[in-house]
Formats: structure tokens, sequence, C-alpha cells
């Protein structure tokens, strides 16, 4: 169980602020209309992510009372049977799969925050832009392994293996302390120090002034500008509107497996309507006051708008690239750049930790095996994911491949399905009374009706959004490019092999838990749901 | 900076910063409202 609750939306908020808040999110709005995308950016705040918010924190702590704390278990009871069972095991491999990667690049974070401590990156500060992003993007490439496959040979280089051992070491150890003494705990200290880090930063950028005046356009003002000036043409694209709504969707870690988890570890009658607009509402605050303000800000300052046009918008590029560029050009850089990639580190193993939980839980729960046991089995499967996605690193296809499956594709699955089973299956209102219970604040009730039809219809014209617009352009880089040639095709294969034995792997498991938790008597499909909880209308709130 | 974009910059920071403090205001005053109904106990 939790230790506070305060815990509980500190560790939701940690999970939901990553690296995507500072490096995805000002890049994504300077692109698709600047101040105009926060419309379209709010919007699906308000019709996505904070419904959805609420349906899993109120899965969770429902499923948690009938004694289940996995996504396939607590999917299955909500949609009363087998099928959301089993779709509902891909609120596990998510976040596992996603672990594969992610606690690589939050090493890569620790080893640059590491080499400013002691130094720098070695970029020389007389070098010209094009030079400097040119040696920056050098170094990236060596650290990640991009040039070629292999993990100490030929591609990868032994520093990101040392810190990806530390990274994987802290998760391991803050997992493996427990709910409340190691992720609660850490989570605790870990998102006020990053909110320091970042409000250091952010003054730090907003008084730069205009350092070089012999260069009026490189100034506060401009990077300011180059944000938010709102070009309301934008909004008449529709990839603007599914730029925005993927942004909030991956934003929040809704449709993750995540939340469904931690919510599970509260007590019945535990607040869950203001607990999750808090913790939706703190990742917000870090994205637009902090992401929006302080990255392209620093980087016009010091890169200047074109360098700035052409560096920064994938998150690779800006976070690794550009910005140590900005370092170098910036008095006392090396100080900024450690704090700045500290605090990256931080947002990312706030989240990678919460890709661990769900996954041990799972096991533990299905395969009835001890904590350690269970902890275990997730290290090894962790890192035999890590490891093949160190060794095909070329190109950072494995990476890519499985970011674009299961980071992105698999995440509507989840979500759709959640939403389905909670306003659809279980039912809209018994539904909303069960969130209610306890709540500090209401839920209006136009949200019986977003819920029920808003939602899902958005989540659904957004999917086939992303399989129109995003598919078609991922198939022809991975297979019509002649750059990319037959060993990314190869890494993409083991890649999707990779994938699907994991799910196969995640459905044996199910299956397995399933008949085990019958046997102990659990209401793993939801056939007692009608007569528990409470009565429709009756919402307990204040 | 343009006018708009000074306007859109506000607005935005504006929001999410008084909606985040409202939420912790909240969260934080039940807290000490339970801790004190505790320790009263």
């Amino acid at each position: 169980m939790w230790g506070s609750r305060l815990g509980v939306i500190l560790a939701v908020s940690g999970s939901a602020v990553g690296l995507g808040n500072f490096l995805r999110f000002p890049g994504n709005a300077a692109e698709n209309g600047g101040g105009a995308f926060l419309i379209p950016y709010f919007i699906a705040f308000l019709v996505l992510g904070v419904p959805i918010g609420w349906a899993e924190w109120t899965m969770g702590r429902l499923g948690g009372q009938k004694g289940l704390h996995s996504a396939p278990a607590i999917i299955g009871y909500w949609g009363r049977g087998a099928a959301a069972r089993y779709l509902g095991a891909f609120g596990v491999l998510v976040p596992l799969v996603v672990y594969f990667y992610y606690v690589l690049i939050e090493a890569w974070c620790l080893s640059y925050a590491w080499d400013y401590l002691s130094g720098g990156i070695g970029i020389a500060r007389e070098q010209t832009v094009a030079q400097q992003v040119a040696a920056s993007a050098d170094y990236f490439g060596e650290l990640s392994g991009r040039a070629a496959d292999g993990l100490f040979a030929a591609g990868g280089s032994g520093q990101s293996i040392v810190f990806w051992v530390i990274a994987f070491t802290l998760n391991l150890w803050f997992l493996y302390r427990g709910l409340s003494r190691g992720i609660e705990a850490f989570c605790r200290w870990a998102m006020p120090v990053m909110a320091v880090c970042a409000l250091i930063l952010l003054i730090r950028v907003l008084t730069l002034g205009t350092p070089d005046p012999a260069l009026p356009e490189q100034s506060v003002a401009s990077g300011l500008n180059f944000m938010w000036n709102p070009d309301f043409s934008a909004l008449g694209s529709f990839q603007t509107w599914l730029a925005a709504t993927g942004q909030i969707f991956f934003s929040l870690s809704v449709g993750f497996g995540v939340i469904i988890n931690y919510a599970s570890y509260m007590k019945k009658n535990d607040d869950v309507v203001l607990s999750s607009l808090t913790s939706s509402a703190t990742n917000e605050f870090f994205e637009v006051v902090f992401g929006g303000m302080i990255t392209l800000t620093a980087a016009v300052v010091f890169l200047g708008l074109a360098a700035t046009h052409a560096n920064v918008g994938g998150t690779f590029s800006t976070g690794f690239v550009a910005l140590p560029v900005v370092f170098v050009r910036m008095p006392y850089g090396e100080l900024f750049g450690a704090i700045w990639f500290f605090m990256l580190f931080l947002a990312a193993i706030t989240s990678s930790l919460s890709m661990l939980q769900p996954t041990k839980a799972f096991f533990r729960e299905a395969l009835d095996v001890s904590h350690g046991a269970a902890t275990a089995i997730v290290a090894a499967l962790c890192i035999a994911g890590n490891i093949f996605v160190l060794w095909f690193s070329k190109g950072l296809v494995a990476l890519d491949t499985l970011d674009f499956w299961v980071g992105t594709f698999m995440i509507f699955i989840v979500a759709g399905t959640q939403i389905i089973c909670f306003g659809w299956v279980f039912g809209i209102d018994k539904a909303l009374a069960e969130a209610g219970r306890g709540a500090q604040v209401r839920i209006p009730r136009l949200f019986r009706f977003v819920i029920k039809y808003v939602s899902p219809a958005y989540l659904l014209v957004i999917f086939l959004g992303f399989c129109w617009y995003d598919l078609p352009p991922y198939w022809r880089s991975v297979f019509g490019d002649p750059q990319t040639g037959a060993p990314a095709e190869r890494a993409v294969i083991y890649s999707w092999l990779v994938i699907l034995g994991t799910i196969a792997l995640l459905m044996a498991v199910t299956a397995i838990g399933a008949r085990r938790w019958r046997a102990q008597g659990l209401d793993i499909d939801g056939r007692g749901a009608a007569a528990d909880g409470p009565e429709p209308g009756r919402e307990d709130s204040q | 900076m343009t006018l708009l974009a000074m306007i859109f910059m506000s607005v935005a920071l504006a929001g999410v910063t008084v909606l985040t403090a409202w939420c912790y205001y909240r969260v934080l005053k039940e807290e000490s409202l339970s801790t004190r109904s505790k320790d009263q106990r």
C-alpha cells in the first residue's frame, strides 16, 4: 500500500513527467502552430487525457479491492471476461517493452550529466554553430552506438554500458524496496528536486537577454516568440490536431498500464478524482511552463532561428544534439548542462520505475511467486531486452521499432480497451458512481457524455489518423529508403520477433494467472460486479 | 515578441499554474485535516 495520498500523486506524476515534457512538447508546438497548438492540445487534455485518467484510477482502485493488481486481471474484471483480460495483457506489454529502450535513454542522460560535471563533452567553444552541431551529433552517435551494431566492439561505447548498469541497478533497487519504501520514497524527493532544477534553468534562460548585441534577433523575446507566436492556419491541418492529441496522450502516461496498477494499491475510499486531476495538472505544469519556456528559448538565444529550425524537433536531436551546443555557448554552461541532464535523468527514472512495477505485480500475482522472485523475473526479462536494443544500435532502428509499435501503436489498444470497459461494458453510471466514492471533487455531469461517447470517438479518429499519416512514412523509411538497407530490415524483423515473443509470454502467463485467480475464488470476470459498488447516482462527493 | 504570442503564453502559463496550485491546495488541505483528526483521536 502507498504510504500517503501525496505519495501516490507524486509517483503517478513522476511516471507522467518524462523526456517528452522537456524535449518533445516544445518542438511539437513550434512545428504545429506555436501558441495556436495549445488550442487542440488543451481540448485533447479535457476530452481524452483527464477522462481516461479518471477511468484508469477508478479501475485500478476497484481492482485492488477485489484483490487484483495487474492490468490483465483488472481490465478483465471491468470488461467482464477473457477478451478484455487478454487485451489487458497489453497493459503489461507496453511498460515492459518500453523499458527495454527507455532505461538506455535514461542512462544517456546520466552519462551526459556526468560528462558536464567533469568538464563538458569536448565541443570547442570557438567553432561555428554548424561545426559544434556536427561535433555534438558525433558525440551522441558514439555514445548511443548509432554507427554500427554490437556492444563494445563496433557500435556502442563502453560509457553507455557503464551508465546503463548504474541506471538499471538503481531502478532494480527501488523496485526491490517495494512500493512505499522504494518508488514512493524516491518520487517524494525526486519530483521536488526536478522542479527546483527546472526553476534554476528557467530563471537562467529568462535572464539571458541578448547575449550578443551584434545579433539582436538572438534574444529571449525572439525565443519565446518562436515557441508561442500563434499560426492559426495550422488549426486547419488534421496533423496539428493529431500532434496535439498525441502529445497529451503520451505525455500523461494514460494507456500505459501504469496508473491502473498504481491505483490498485489505494484504499477503498481514497479519492481518485482529485488525485488524478492533480497528477495530470503536475504533468501539464512541467510541460507547458518548463518545457514551453526553457528549451526553445535557450536554443534560439544561442543557435539563432535558422539553426534552431534545422536542429530542434525530434526528442534526440533536441536533447542530445542541439542543447549540448547551447551549453557550450552559455556562460557556466557545464554547470547548467549538468543540472539539465540530471533533471532529465530524474524525469526518466521516475518514469522507468513506473514501468517495472506493473510488470512485477503481474508476474507476482499470476505465478504466485514471492516479491524477490517476481523482481528477479522482471530483471531477467529487462536485461535481455536491454541487451537486444544495445546490440542492434545501428541507426537506433531497434529502439525506434519498439517505440513505434509498442510505445505508440499499442497504447491506443490499451487506452481504447480501458475506456470501452469503463464507459460501456461496466456501465457509465456505475463506473462514475465508483469514481465518486470518497471523491473530494465531483466529476461534472458533462463528463458522463464525454467519457461514454466523445473520448472513444476521439480516440478512434486519432488512431485512424495515426494509421493514415504515420504508418506509410514509417513503412517507407524501413523498407523503401536505400539508406536504411538490409541491416535495418534485419533489426526491424528481430524487433518484431521480440514484440511477438513478449506478447506470447504475457498471454501464456495471463492464462496461467486466470486459472490460479479462479482457483483462489477471485472474481476475475466481473460476475459479481453487478452486485458490487455504490448505486449509480449516489456519489460521495463534497 | 508579438502581442498575440504574449497573450497565448500568459493564458497557458496562468491556466496550468492556477489549476496545479488549486489541486495541490485541495490535496494538502485534506491531508492536513486528516492528520489533525488522527492526532485528536
